[in-house]
């Protein structure tokens, strides 16, 4: 493959797939959030409160298959950003960067493995006893979500692939 | 009682049983896979540079370059957590949490820790972290 397309120029496109992936990922995890901390007694009249007045359930399929399908992708680059990126990384002292980088990696593993459990709650939705820990685990999930967007973001701006 | 509400009924009780174990999985797999990465604990070390695997934990070398315990890591999580969670589902009282009374009325409690536990592992794994945090 390599013989038609450069190295760098592959894993660029992989890395914007990864990214564009989070981006919808994030738009659809944050509004199923939103939409279960919304205050069902006023109508809605601000742009938050349509934004919030979605039905949250529709999102829990899309939102499973998103996460898993960005944190495969993650996992294939993985491998190169250690090579070609982490290393300079180390060499030119970002330490605190890479730290954080090394905790989005463990979070979305655990978001990963929270998975399974968000999506058994979801489809419970009949059981109220189930209410509390589906909209605390759902805003976990999202909150993780900004999380490593953010930390991929900032670790992208400092070196990506091909810097 | 028909056939079709008899097979409507075990279809219930299966979801049930299959969603339980979904959500045991959950609160458990991220303490094993904390635990994995505390005690180096990865199925398989994976060295990028020469795209060599190998069983168990092995330092990085000159020969190979850096090592990659991550895949390792999330593997022995995902053998540990399905096989627990496996024996979990397999349980008479899971199965069926309704005919006894103290686990019906515990379960919804022990579910919050699917979003505690995450929270209460985070200073652990920032912990872990200190190398990146003091280096200088």
């Amino acid at each position: 493959m390599f013989n038609w397309i450069h190295s760098d120029v592959f894993w660029s496109i992989l890395l914007i797939i990864h990214g564009l992936l989070a981006v919808t990922l994030l738009g659809a995890i944050t509004h199923q959030s939103l939409a279960l901390f919304r205050n069902l007694q006023s109508a809605p009249q601000s742009l938050v409160k349509r934004f919030q007045s979605v039905r949250p359930e529709v999102y829990t399929r899309t939102i499973c298959i998103l996460w898993l399908v960005t944190f495969f992708m993650g996992g294939w680059i993985y491998a190169q950003y250690r090579i070609t990126v982490r290393i300079p990384l180390e060499q030119q002292g970002y330490w605190w960067s890479q730290g954080f980088f090394e905790i989005k990696e463990h979070m979305v593993s655990i978001g990963t493995l929270l998975i399974p459990g968000y999506w058994a709650l979801w489809k419970n939705l009949d059981k109220p006893a189930f209410d509390l820990t589906r909209k605390y685990t759902t805003a976990l999930l999202a909150a993780i979500c900004w999380f490593s967007f953010l930390v991929g973001h900032v670790l992208n701006n400092i070196r990506g692939f091909g810097s | 009682m028909t056939t079709k509400s008899l097979e409507s009924n075990e279809a219930t009780r299966q979801g049930q049983t299959q969603g339980q174990a979904l959500m045991v999985f959950s609160v458990l797999a991220p303490c094993i896979y904390v635990a994995c990465n505390l005690y180096h604990w990865p199925l398989f070390t994976f060295f990028p540079a020469t795209n060599h695997l190998t069983w168990g934990w092995a330092p990085m070398s000159d020969d190979e370059g850096p090592a990659m315990y991550w895949y390792g890591w999330l593997l022995s999580t995902l053998i540990l957590g399905v096989g627990l969670a496996g024996l979990a589902g397999l349980s008479s009282a899971l199965k069926n949490p309704t005919s006894n009374p103290l686990l019906s009325k515990l379960l919804p409690h022990v579910l919050h820790l699917l979003w505690i536990l995450p929270l209460v592992l985070l200073p652990v794994i920032v912990y872990s972290l200190k190398f990146y945090w003091l280096h200088r």
